[in-house]
């Protein structure tokens, strides 16, 4: 066990950990879920530079922890919450056990029946093919979104066009209505 | 690098986010200008907004439908896309007609709405033509996207945002297991395109030894599941009564006809380009079943009229999963699309009516007492949908019902067949009270009597004169319906026919 597995194991538990605070906590007060929902987002942007997907580990960071999250803690912090009494709606523990358990034996199953890794060869073959100019990965992105499927770059784009209508639909009021 | 044939075939979708955009802008600048007032100028969005889906059809009917795998084969447009999408401009032109009217009058304040209705038809467009997970996926957020900002779209009315909310989280609740079911496809065949999807099943099929597992059956039952929310067959069914109820009367209109036509389509695309494994057979006969029962048992305690419908168009989609008994088979597709298209014909019809009816809110089913003598035009028209909505013969309700029980006796699916029999004979009680409460029922107080504008009026001849002169002179609704399942079936199994570009 090298120095990057320890990596990839102390990211991806602290991030389940938090993904099920932010279930548990969500129930009492929605602040602190807040912040745990950041904490998984940088986190799980860890484990894509883990990966190598630099692109997506910095959008992970500046789309999801830094707009999204914001905007979460924005309306979370401008409502106001009634916390008498809500410690009682919380859902009993053994749901949470339940479903611990069956995750539990759907990994040892997962490990159980799943093959080997081939280890690599001393002498890879081809080693250096494709390394004499390397383009990052935003120059693939690039070149893929924009030439070769320019349409789901083009929905993707619509999709937030009826967004921001949605909001000023559902949000604004003017003096008329 | 989309090239001119390419585009040809987006000039419809081109079309409408054209429109869309320029509509968007004009009211933009009418509608804050103080001096004028929001009403009327609904109807000039949706009055434009009409002609722009008329221009659209124009558009698909001019084309000629030849099969294109355009834009790196990720849309696929050939004879089946071709009618799909002129049925679905054709629901989308009639709901739109209705809003004319209704939307300036009476509670549809905000011209936004016209602009949502039109890019979710621009999605649902790319949604029937897809031909690759990704763009699937996208089209189909594109348009529940709009959905829920439709469906909230009455702001003072707590149950429309309800109805927002319950939808929004429902949708992306079954949008994640969707997607979580792509991922998984994509994650063990490394593939996203229908045909290549296709060919990796048939090569399974042929019991060729392949590399990896195939295609993950948890992968096609997530999907399914995510289309069966799509399409409230009956386990993920729940949210359709709160929604259709809390949302408007021409917003309910629009989520009833439109996504059906459009979801349906890309599922038969799927199941049988990719699927075509019947792995998830099971799932779609179970749903078909419980769909048709419950659409059965519940509408029947229903009091309200908007309940009411939901619960019988959920029926409906039971009936119409029937086609899916056979696996892929022809008879099946052809089938479920006629199907499709007299319940299109009908659920319009219904709509226009509802619509005409006054006082909007909390419409009871009582209140449609002595119609029959207040507006006997209406009354008929009425009746003849509940009738051909239960299957009476010489209406186009049994046409549909029929030929989906045959085709699914023909490819042994007894049980359904005979199920569907029974619930279908069920569901005609419930048709019928409401007839004989029109006609013989005298409620305590009197409702206005329901003030039917032109283009309703227009809207409602149309579908009345298919629904009830169908039976005279079918033969086009067999041609079309048989020319569009060749079409799906020419493309399928074989998968190698080359793209364009």
């Amino acid at each position: 066990m090298n120095n990057s597995t320890i990596l990839f194991g102390v990211l991806s538990s602290l991030a389940l950990v938090s993904g099920g605070l932010v279930v548990r906590s969500g129930a009492l007060n929605p602040v602190p879920a807040v912040f745990l929902f950041l904490l998984v987002f940088v986190l799980c942007s860890g484990l894509l530079v883990w990966l190598d997907l630099d692109f997506f580990a910095m959008i992970f960071l500046v789309v999801y922890a830094g707009a999204m999250v914001v905007f979460f803690l924005f309306v979370v912090m401008m409502c106001t919450f009634r916390r008498e009494g809500r410690e009682h709606e919380v859902a009993p523990r053994h749901t949470e056990f339940v479903v611990g358990l069956l995750f539990l034996s759907h990994l040892w199953l997962v490990l159980e029946r799943s093959p080997r890794p081939p280890t690599p060869s001393a002498y890879p073959i081809g080693e250096h093919c494709g390394h004499v100019t390397s383009a990052t990965h935003l120059d693939t992105l690039g070149t893929l979104l924009y030439t070769h499927v320019p349409l789901l770059f083009i929905g993707s784009g619509l999709i937030l066009l009826v967004a921001l209508l949605g909001a000023i639909v559902l949000t604004v009021h003017t003096p008329g209505d | 690098m989309l090239d001119r044939a390419e585009l040809l075939g987006l000039f419809p979708e081109i079309l409408l986010w054209d429109t869309t955009l320029i509509l968007l802008v004009l009211g933009m600048m009418v509608a804050r200008t103080p001096a004028r007032p929001a009403a009327p100028f609904v109807r000039t969005v949706a009055w434009l907004g009409l002609h722009c889906v008329l221009l659209a059809i124009v558009l698909v009917g001019v084309g000629i439908p030849i099969t294109i795998n355009s834009i790196h084969d990720i849309l696929l447009t050939d004879s089946f896309t071709h009618c799909c999408d002129i049925f679905l401009l054709v629901g989308t032109a009639g709901t739109i007609m209705l809003i004319v009217d209704h939307g300036g009058r009476d509670t549809l304040r905000a011209f936004e709405t016209i602009v949502l209705i039109l890019l979710s038809t621009s999605g649902m467009l790319v949604l029937i033509s897809a031909s690759d997970l990704l763009i699937m996926f996208i089209a189909m957020e594109l348009q529940t996207l709009c959905f829920y900002v439709l469906a909230a779209s009455k702001r003072d009315s707590e149950c429309s945002t309800e109805a927002g909310l319950k939808y929004f989280l429902l949708g992306a609740f079954s949008s994640g297991l969707f997607l979580f079911g792509c991922s998984m496809v994509y994650g063990s065949t490394g593939v996203t395109n229908f045909e290549e999807l296709g060919i990796l099943a048939l090569t399974r099929s042929w019991g060729v030894p392949d590399p990896s597992t195939g295609i993950p059956i948890i992968g096609i039952l997530c999907i399914v599941v995510g289309f069966l929310f799509k399409i409230t067959a009956v386990p993920f069914h729940m949210w359709a009564p709160d929604v259709y109820e809390g949302s408007l009367t021409l917003v309910t209109a629009f989520f009833s006809i439109a996504p059906k036509i459009a979801i349906f389509a890309n599922m038969v695309r799927v199941l049988n380009h990719c699927f075509h494994d019947h792995d998830w057979q099971s799932l779609l006969f179970f749903a078909s079943i419980g769909s048709m029962i419950l659409g059965t048992v519940a509408a029947m305690a229903q009091q309200k009229v908007k309940r009411f419908v939901v619960y019988s168009s959920i029926g409906h989609v039971g009936y119409l999963c029937i086609g899916f008994a056979g696996g892929t088979t022809m008879e099946g597709i052809q089938s479920l699309l006629i199907g499709l298209l007299i319940y299109l014909f009908m659920t319009v019809n219904v709509f226009g009516l509802f619509c005409a009816v006054r006082p909007v809110r909390s419409q009871y089913l009582g209140d449609l007492g002595v119609f029959g003598k207040l507006h006997p035009l209406f009354a008929i028209t009425f009746s003849l949908t509940m009738f051909s909505y239960a299957g009476i013969p010489p209406l186009a309700g049994f046409c549909s019902k029929f030929y989906l029980f045959f085709g699914a006796i023909r490819c042994g699916a007894d049980v359904l067949a005979g199920l569907g029999v029974v619930t279908s004979v069920i569901s005609c009680f419930y048709y019928l009270r409401l007839v004989k409460l029109m006609y013989f029922d005298l409620p305590g107080e009197y409702m206005i009597p329901p003030r039917l504008d032109r283009d309703n009026s227009i809207v409602l001849a149309i579908t009345v004169a298919c629904i009830t002169l169908m039976f005279l002179y079918t033969s086009p609704l067999f041609l079309v319906t048989h020319y569009m399942a060749m079409g799906l079936f020419a493309e399928s199994g074989v998968g190698f026919s080359g793209s364009v570009a």
